[in-house]
Formats: structure tokens, C-alpha cells, sequence
């Protein structure tokens, strides 16, 4: 009868696919067992016995079936935390870079607004899928090996020299996206900003806007491995030996990543001293010019040595934390 | 009384969840299939609904505590059931504890008889 199938259906579609048949069969067996001891298959019968049986959700349930959720209770809290930061932070760069535009160009602020929005949609929706694939891959990494526990792994009460500070890791989120924003969607106004008359006029950008996007992989992958950082010091909420591993490797990556994109020459605006140089204060002729033009070029080997530096510091004292008593 | 008899019937059906296990594993010595054993186990006074019996079975074949074989010989197809080794040990253990909890229990309730 075509209501037996559609509730074996019913329960076993939300079955993992190998025990689907074999519990179908059985519970066919049962629904005709049950349908033969009431006297027959009639329309009647048919349904009650459904009815005894109840919800196929729940038996379903019952039978243990896949689970129903992607982020478990245990990390919901965190995950709407990191949510909230996010999709904030992303709110902000993108009205900042929209205040700027209005300033330099008052008079399209109707563009602008409308960039701003568009911006604004598809930066949260990226956001949004982001922080959910990285929260719903963690729930399903994070289950194994979870039996039982030790009393040596009760967390000790919060240290303070030990334990990671809320603000901190937030922060680390807000820059982070804040940087991803600007590289991004407002990669033009990520420069010197030239003021005319005590008013905005224009923009010099650092970067390569022609060129940026064969950059964004890399951008996307920086800015994600520090998410991920960030996150994972949220999650553990303290300096351990594990934790001090997880940053050193994190941050060796994303230290690579960023020397391949600031050693890369196509990454930077090529006609930004030129552009400089059409300003009245650094005519080509002046010392000010001779300056600029010295750290423009010598810069990118600086910049690299400071972030370098910041994260050595950074990684170190990951482990100086983990192993203090 | 209302409100009494539901938080009754909620710690009754707790109390049933515990023992079903125990009360299927008894009857599993000889082969049965899902619904024999749901008539079996009604004569001898323990109602179980087909819907918790049929996943519990398949859940104690998983933990290898019973061994499950088609038949289908017969004029539908059926799936036998039948304790295994490390379901007979099992069964004893868990009888040995049953007969503890009811020794204990039974003092416990005369005492607050007397």
C-alpha cells in the first residue's frame, strides 16, 4: 500500500545510506506483522498502525540516525560570538570606506550609498558562510576522540597570566576583517590621502587595484588562517603547549603567504611615486621626494622584517605563556 | 491529580527504558524476530512498543551483544535476532546486578514502610 512505503520512506531518508535498505525490509516486516495481527490489510488498519508507530522523525530518531545539526550546543556560544565580531567589524569598514568615498565625492553619494550596499550584502553573506564552515568543520573534527574525561583535564581556574583575554582575541578578529574589508572592496582608498584646501581631494593608493585580484587567494587565505587563529584562542580560552603549536604554525604559514604577496612588485600601485610626484610638496626635484621614494622602495623589505618580527614575538610568547607556572 | 499521574508516567517510562534492555537480552536465547519478541515479552507483562524495540535491537547488534540473521524463507522475509557470545556474558553480569538493585530496592522500600 502506498502509505506503508511513504512512511518507511519517511523514516528511512534520514538514515546514513548503508543501514537504509536492511531497516527498511525489517520495519515492512513489522508494519505486515502488526497489520496481520489487527486482521488484515484495509485502509483503516493500515493507519493505526502507522499512528502506533508514530512520527517517522522520531523513529528515525530513534534508530540513531545522522545528526540533525551543524554546530552542536558546545560551540554555538562561540560561534555566535564570532558571528556577531565578524559581520560588526565588516559593517564598519564598509560604512567607513563609504564615509571616505561620500567625502571625496560628495556629490555621487547615491553611488556610493548603492556600493555601499552592495558591498555590504555580499561581504556579510561571505562572512556568514565563512564563520559557518569553519564552526561546522570544527564540530565534526572536534567529536572524536571526546570519551570520558580526566580530572587532570579539568580546566584550571583562569589564570591570569595564562588565560587569553576576551578583547584581545576580538580584536585580533576586528583587524583582521577590517583588513580584508579595505584590500577588498575599498582597495582605492587605501593610501595617502591628498587633502586640498583643508578638503579630501583624492586618494594615492599603495596597491595595485589593476592587479589585486590575482592577489586575493592569498589575501582570502591570510585573513582566514588569522580568523582561525583568533577563533581557536576564543575556543580554548587559555595558553597551552597545544595552543602555543597551533599559532607557530598558523603563523609561519601565514607569514609565508604574506612575504610571497609583499615581495611580489605587481602587488603595489607602480605609478605611486609618479602620482606623488604631481603634487606642489614633492615635486621629483625636492628632498621630500628623495625620502619617500627611499622608503616606497626599501619599504616592502621593512614591512616584511616588522611583521616578521611582531610574529616571532607573537609566537614566543605563545610559549612563554603556555609553559609559565 | 492530574499533574501527578503525567510526572508518574514520565519516571515510570524512565524506570521501563532501563530495564527493556535487560528483558530483551532474557528472551534472546533462542532466535526471535522483532515482533515475536514485542508479543513475547506483552505476555510476560512488559509492554514495549515496536518503536523503541526495533532500533534497540539493531542498537545491541551494533555493540555485538546479539547476532541478527534474515530468514527469508518464510512467506515475508525476517530478521532473527539471537544473543552472541559477549551478549550472553553480558546478560549474566547484568542479571547478577539486576537481582543487587532489587535486594537493595526491597530494603529500602520496607523500610520506609515500617
Amino acid at each position: 500500500m502506498e502509505m506503508i512505503d511513504r512512511y518507511v520512506y519517511a523514516v528511512t531518508r534520514r538514515l546514513p545510506e548503508s543501514q537504509r535498505e536492511d531497516i527498511a525490509q525489517e520495519l515492512r516486516g513489522l508494519i505486515e506483522d502488526m497489520l496481520e495481527e489487527r486482521g488484515g490489510v484495509t485502509k483503516q488498519h493500515v493507519e493505526d498502525v502507522l499512528q502506533e508507530l508514530g512520527n517517522p522523525a522520531d523513529l528515525a530518531d530513534k534508530y540513531g540516525g545522522t545528526k540533525r545539526y551543524l554546530i552542536g550546543p558546545n560551540l554555538f556560544d562561540t560561534y555566535m560570538q564570532v558571528m556577531k565580531i565578524v559581520l560588526i567589524a565588516l559593517s564598519i569598514g564598509i560604512g567607513v570606506s563609504f564615509i571616505i568615498e561620500t567625502i571625496i565625492n560628495p556629490q555621487d553619494i547615491l553611488k556610493h550609498f548603492t556600493g555601499m550596499l552592495i558591498s555590504l550584502f555580499s561581504a556579510a553573506a561571505q562572512g556568514f558562510a565563512w564563520v559557518t564552515i569553519g564552526f561546522a568543520v570544527a564540530d565534526r573534527k572536534g567529536e572524536t576522540g571526546k570519551k570520558g574525561w580526566k580530572i587532570s583535564e579539568l580546566p584550571p581556574i583562569p589564570d591570569h597570566n595564562k588565560q587569553i583575554k576576551r578583547g584581545e582575541a576580538i580584536t585580533g578578529i576586528v583587524f583582521s576583517v577590517l583588513v580584508l574589508v579595505f584590500i577588498i572592496f575599498s582597495n582605492h582608498l587605501f593610501g595617502v590621502l591628498v587633502f586640498d584646501d583643508g578638503k579630501l581631494n583624492k586618494v594615492i593608493p599603495f596597491l595595485n587595484i589593476e592587479n589585486i585580484s590575482q592577489f586575493l587567494p592569498y589575501v582570502y587565505g591570510i585573513i582566514g588562517l588569522g580568523l582561525l587563529n583568533e577563533c581557536i584562542k576564543l575556543i580554548i580560552g587559555k595558553w597551552t603547549v597545544k595552543l602555543a603549536i597551533y599559532n607557530l604554525i598558523l603563523n609561519i604559514v601565514s607569514l609565508g603567504l604574506m612575504a610571497i604577496v609583499i615581495l611580489n612588485p605587481e602587488f603595489w600601485n607602480p605609478t605611486f611615486m609618479h602620482e606623488l610626484s604631481q603634487l606642489d610638496e614633492l615635486s621629483p626635484q625636492s628632498e621630500g621626494y628623495e625620502v619617500v621614494n627611499k622608503i616606497w622602495n626599501g619599504g616592502r623589505g621593512s614591512l616584511l622584517v616588522i611583521i616578521a618580527l611582531v610574529t616571532i614575538i607573537d609566537t614566543i610568547s605563545g610559549f612563554v605563556k603556555a609553559y609559565k607556572k | 491529580m492530574n499533574d501527578v499521574n503525567e510526572i508518574v508516567d514520565k519516571l515510570l517510562q524512565e524506570l521501563r527504558r532501563g530495564t527493556i534492555t535487560i528483558g530483551v537480552l532474557s528472551q534472546l536465547e533462542e532466535p526471535q524476530y522483532g515482533y515475536s519478541l514485542v508479543s513475547l515479552l506483552s505476555d510476560k507483562g512488559i509492554q514495549v512498543e515496536p518503536g523503541t524495540l526495533y532500533p534497540l535491537l539493531r542498537r545491541l547488534e551494533k555493540q555485538g551483544l546479539l547476532e541478527s540473521k534474515w530468514d527469508t524463507n518464510e512467506a515475508r522475509p525476517r530478521k532473527y535476532y539471537l544473543l552472541s557470545e559477549k551478549g550472553k556474558s553480558v546478560y549474566e553480569l547484568l542479571t547478577v546486578e539486576w537481582k543487587k538493585i532489587v535486594t537493595s530496592m526491597d530494603v529500602l522500600l520496607k523500610r520506609e514502610e515500617t
